[in-house]
């Protein structure tokens, strides 16, 4: 962190990527993150924030106020776990979990390198079909459950494990 | 006939930056039937005296056409000042700048816009004729609806100033929601005591006819001359004979939640209302009773010592005349059951809730408790714009919040002063006389303020309240846990609101709360001339607001019923008796029942809707204000402009206001969309709607408010019919029925306006 941030020459609020991020948000039917008004209910709710500290509302303080190379390059984006709590509760219908998945990919395809963890997880997805294998969930009163514990059918894989590979990763090749 | 002056204003920048002015009057000049002069503001008065010495030097101008800014802004200036030399009708205003210039940002676009709409109005101006008015008697009582303290305000100033009034309350007790809390902010002074005195002041002045337990179903009639329909319930108690004894309340034999304490604790059914309720009488809640439903017991009329009981009181229908209305019809607490704020939960409560628990005579006898086993809270927390400022509930602020859950923290303080008190907030707003100092004295009081919202309150499998927040001034993740929530409840009008907003035919915002005239210069008027609103029913807002509110309209009040005698204009319909077949047509479209067996209109029951005007097969009957001669040439005019434009037929309220807000918005659309007012779109004929096609217009758009809001009763249902019938004739010609529309608006849905608009373009360049 700096001492002092030099507003004038560091952010830049009305920049292209700026317009960018919100033509893409646009497309998702999100709106403009200028319209937070830092009330961190998003925080307060998140997941992330209890185990990693991420704090969605000051990302997207610093989206509006325009530090979006910062944020970008930053490790905090890539704490969020995608449970889409925030854009459910927010009393302005923003949605952080967008905005990162949206610095996320801009990240990549400026040819930033995923961080490790992510890497694990991407090969899990490759090769089972599946972020993790989970056996047992938990419920308000600490007790288990599993698929077999309440009479669900066994989770499928991927048949054919090889054609699954390629369609994924022809698919990120075209959004990419 | 004689020469139209025609007057551009250029509105300081307002129009001038965008419309080119000079262009403009250089046009219009080359028509030598026209004069042409411009001015910097012509609402000033330099302007107006141009208009008045341009008419007095061109001896043969008849008629003009004041381009400017809307009519819903300036028509009275103008007329004012029109008929010191003409008819006051002798003129038409030309809006280019809500529907012009502020929606437009291309210079030559909007200019182009600009000439079209004002050679609309050079050409429909010619039809103009004088109208004529009439001194009509006033009726110089008043009608005020709700009797919380906006009501009982407004009724005093008005009793005083000698004018007899009448006040409905649904309830059984007059008082309103000041009578439910414990002490208000900004002097801490007890509520009760200061309203009690009020409340029988209103009880005991001569000028005042209290109607409790009684609503408004119907209304007719104009400013000046209406007629109000009330229905009052049975009480069952007679309220002369009753001493509010309560013996009836100890016998009879059925429990029931007590509404006036929020169901906190039990009544009976029949109860006096609260302790120092006015009247302070008994009454049976009709649903509860077992003689009333079952036709047994009838316990409390055999007990009443007084012999009060009566159960052969009726529901009954008064009508009364009066010449002005105040509605004042106040705010309830949005229920948040099912969201996030758990209000399943005993103890998870609302700031009413509290103030009823503080109250030395309320359920509790005043002490704070956890309403789900009795115990005192060690913790209390508040969570403020609980509902509001939330898109997926209430958009608005609720304004008084901040300001009372601070006044129940510092009284929680008083009473615990070892418990922990948190307020969770994303702000505190305490503007206003008094109240940041208010707010000072509360931070000497040891609150934890955490500047965060919860995201969603839970309890622990023991049952323990808790949730999580981020607080941004300590920069802190906190689980809190609490015995006692007390959430900030968002208020929202009332459910008798509502209903009058319904019977009273009264405009409400997107927010629902009653709308007035005009929200900065114009706050207590509505669109309907002599109905005022006041209170919590237009928005949420303190006891001093209310009250300033209640002043007002008083004031208003007796403005507009200081004369005996009123000046009406003759915008009403006329039947052309050469022409009538006496089909019958006519006097089946109109709801006022108007037009006479001997096909004649009273001018008095005429509201000028023009609904007959669209059904008559003879052309026997026009409307004086928007003849079939005027409409037409307005729509040729704007064709002439600029032959690729959609024709917006508006409302004279709901749909006009809604492209005026899109103009105050700056909300820019297509400017091929031209508007043309009509009082209500129950003036249009098929062949209105499709004249607009024969004459080459690109489209056709009727934006009509939405049904049951209608101010004529039922227009938009009878223009749909119309639409659905100039569908059918477009289809069997070839002509695409997507070319016409029919939109439902609310006055301040600018956005729905521009988004109509939008996509009519969007459309019209797609088939091209
Ligand atoms: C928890 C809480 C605490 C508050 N504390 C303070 C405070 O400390 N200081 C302060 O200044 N303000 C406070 N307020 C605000 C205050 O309650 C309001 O400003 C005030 O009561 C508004 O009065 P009113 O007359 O507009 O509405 P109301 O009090 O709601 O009165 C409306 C009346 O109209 C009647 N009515 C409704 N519909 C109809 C109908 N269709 N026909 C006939 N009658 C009808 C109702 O029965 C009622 O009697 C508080 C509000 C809340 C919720
Ligand atoms: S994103 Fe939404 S929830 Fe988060 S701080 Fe902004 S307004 Fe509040
Ligand atoms: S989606 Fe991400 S940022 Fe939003 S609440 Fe969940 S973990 Fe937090
Ligand atoms: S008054 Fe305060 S608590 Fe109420 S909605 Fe407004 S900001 Fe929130
Ligand atoms: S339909 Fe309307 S305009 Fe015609 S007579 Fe009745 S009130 Fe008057």
């Amino acid at each position: 962190m700096m001492g002092l941030t030099d507003l004038f020459n560091m952010s830049k609020p009305e920049g292209d990527k700026q317009k960018e991020l919100i033509r893409q948000l646009a497309v998702l039917g999100v709106k403009n993150p200028s319209l937070c008004f830092q009330c961190a209910k998003c925080t307060s709710g998140c997941e992330a924030m209890k185990l990693l500290e991420l704090q969605p509302h000051s990302v997207m303080a610093s989206v509006k106020t325009g530090f979006l190379d910062e944020m970008m390059n930053s490790d905090v984006i890539w704490a969020c776990v995608g449970c889409f709590k925030c854009k459910e509760r927010c009393p302005q219908e923003m949605s952080p979990v967008d905005v990162m998945f949206i610095l996320k990919n801009w990240y990549v395809m400026s040819g930033g390198s995923l961080p490790g963890d992510y890497q694990n997880l991407l090969q899990g997805i490759l090769s089972t079909g599946y972020i993790q294998e989970p056996v047992e969930v938990l419920d308000k009163d600490n007790k288990g459950w599993s698929r077999e514990k309440l009479g669900l059918p066994k989770r499928g894989h991927p048949k054919n494990i090889n054609g699954f590979m390629s369609a994924l990763s022809q698919l990120a090749a075209e959004k990419l | 006939m004689g020469k139209t002056a025609v007057f551009l204003c250029h509105c300081g920048d307002n129009i001038a930056a965008t419309v080119d002015i000079e262009k403009l009057k250089k046009e219009f000049s080359k028509d030598k039937n026209l004069v042409v002069k411009n001015h910097m503001f012509l609402c000033s008065e330099a302007g107006q005296q141009m208009i008045l010495d341009t008419l007095d030097k061109n001896k043969d101008v008849d008629r003009l056409v004041i381009a400017s800014c809307s009519p819903k802004h300036h028509w009275n200036i103008f007329k004012d000042c029109v008929k010191q030399k003409l008819n006051a009708y002798m003129f038409e205003m030309a809006n280019i700048r809500e529907h012009c210039s502020w929606v437009h940002s291309d210079r030559e676009e909007a200019t182009k816009k600009a000439y079209s709409i004002i050679k609309g109005a050079i050409n429909k101006v010619q039809h103009h004729e004088p109208i004529g008015t009439v001194d009509v008697p006033v009726n110089r009582d008043v009608l005020v609806i709700g009797a919380g303290i906006a009501g009982m305000h407004a009724s005093l100033e008005l009793a005083d100033k000698g004018f007899h009034v009448y006040l409905v309350e649904k309830e059984a007790s007059i008082g309103g929601n000041m009578t439910k809390l414990g002490r208000t902010f900004p002097t801490d002074d007890c509520s009760m005591c200061t309203v009690s005195p009020i409340m029988n002041e209103v009880k005991a002045h001569p000028n005042i006819e209290l109607l409790t337990l009684s609503e408004v179903v119907g209304l007719s009639g104009r400013v000046g001359d209406y007629n109000v329909t009330v229905e009052t319930k049975p009480r069952y108690v007679d309220l002369d004979r009753c001493t509010a004894c309560g013996l009836c309340t100890e016998k009879c034999p059925v429990s029931i939640p007590n509404n006036y304490n929020l169901g906190l604790d039990k009544t009976k059914a029949i109860h006096i209302p609260f302790d120092g309720s006015v009247p302070n009488a008994a009454f049976i809640e009709e649903e509860a009773c077992l003689k009333i439903n079952k036709g047994v017991c009838g316990i409390c009329e055999k007990v009443c010592p007084a012999d009060a009981v009566d159960f052969n009181q009726k529901k009954e229908r008064r009508e009364l005349k009066v010449g002005a209305i105040v509605v004042a019809t106040g705010y309830q607490q949005t229920d948040l059951s099912n969201t996030e704020y758990y209000y399943e939960h005993p103890d998870v409560i609302t700031g009413l809730e509290l103030e009823r628990m503080i109250v030395p005579s309320g359920p509790t006898g005043g002490k704070v408790v956890c309403p789900s086993d009795g115990r005192e809270p060690k913790t209390i927390t508040f969570i403020q714009c609980a509902g509001s400022r939330d898109k997926r509930h209430k958009e608005y602020c609720s304004n008084i919040c901040c300001m009372y859950s601070i006044k129940n923290a510092k009284i929680m303080r008083a009473k615990f002063p070892d418990a922990t008190i948190n307020m969770c907030y994303i702000d505190i707003r305490a503007p206003g006389r008094r109240n940041e100092e208010y707010y000072a004295l509360a931070r000497e009081k040891n609150i934890n303020m955490i500047m965060g919202r919860p995201s969603q309150i839970m309890d622990t499998p023991d049952g323990r309240l808790f949730f999580d927040v981020f607080d941004k001034a300590t920069n802190k993740f906190m689980r809190v846990e609490s015995d006692l929530i007390v959430l900030a409840t968002a208020l929202e009008p009332s459910e008798g609101t509502k209903r009058m907003a319904k019977v009273l035919h009264l405009q409400y915002g997107l927010d629902k709360f009653l709308s007035p005239l005009h929200v900065k210069i114009a706050p207590v008027d509505t669109t309907t001339e002599g109905i005022y609103i006041i209170g919590t029913a237009e928005g949420p807002k303190s006891i001093q607001d209310s009250i300033t509110d209640a002043g007002a309209a008083a004031s208003r009040v007796a403005t507009i019923l200081k004369d005996d005698v009123a000046t009406v204009d003759l915008t009403t319909a006329v039947i052309d008796p050469d022409k009538c077949t006496r089909c019958g047509l006519c006097r089946e479209a109109c709801r006022y029942g108007a037009i006479t067996e001997s096909y004649e209109v009273v001018d008095m029951a005429c509201k000028g809707c023009g609904k007959c005007v669209s059904v008559c097969p003879e052309d026997a009957i026009e409307i004086r204000h928007l003849t079939k001669a005027q409409l037409r040439a307005q729509v040729d005019g704007i064709l002439e402009g600029d032959p690729d434009s959609v024709i917006a037929y508006t409302t004279e309220t709901c749909g006009y206001n809604a492209a005026d807000i899109a103009g105050t918005s700056r909300m820019e659309y297509p400017s091929m969309v031209k508007v043309v007012k009509l009082p209500c779109v129950g003036r249009l004929s098929v062949e209105d709607i499709l004249y607009p096609f024969e004459k080459g217009a690109k489209g056709v758009m009727i934006f009509a408010c939405p049904k049951g809001l209608c101010h004529y009763v039922d227009g938009t249902e009878a223009a749909e019919e119309k639409y659905m019938k100039a569908r059918e004739i477009l289809e069997e010609k070839g002509v695409d029925v997507n070319r016409l529309r029919f939109v439902e608006i609310l006055t301040p849905d600018g956005q729905k306006f521009q988004r109509s608009c939008r996509e009519m373009a969007e459309y019209l360049k797609g088939v091209q």
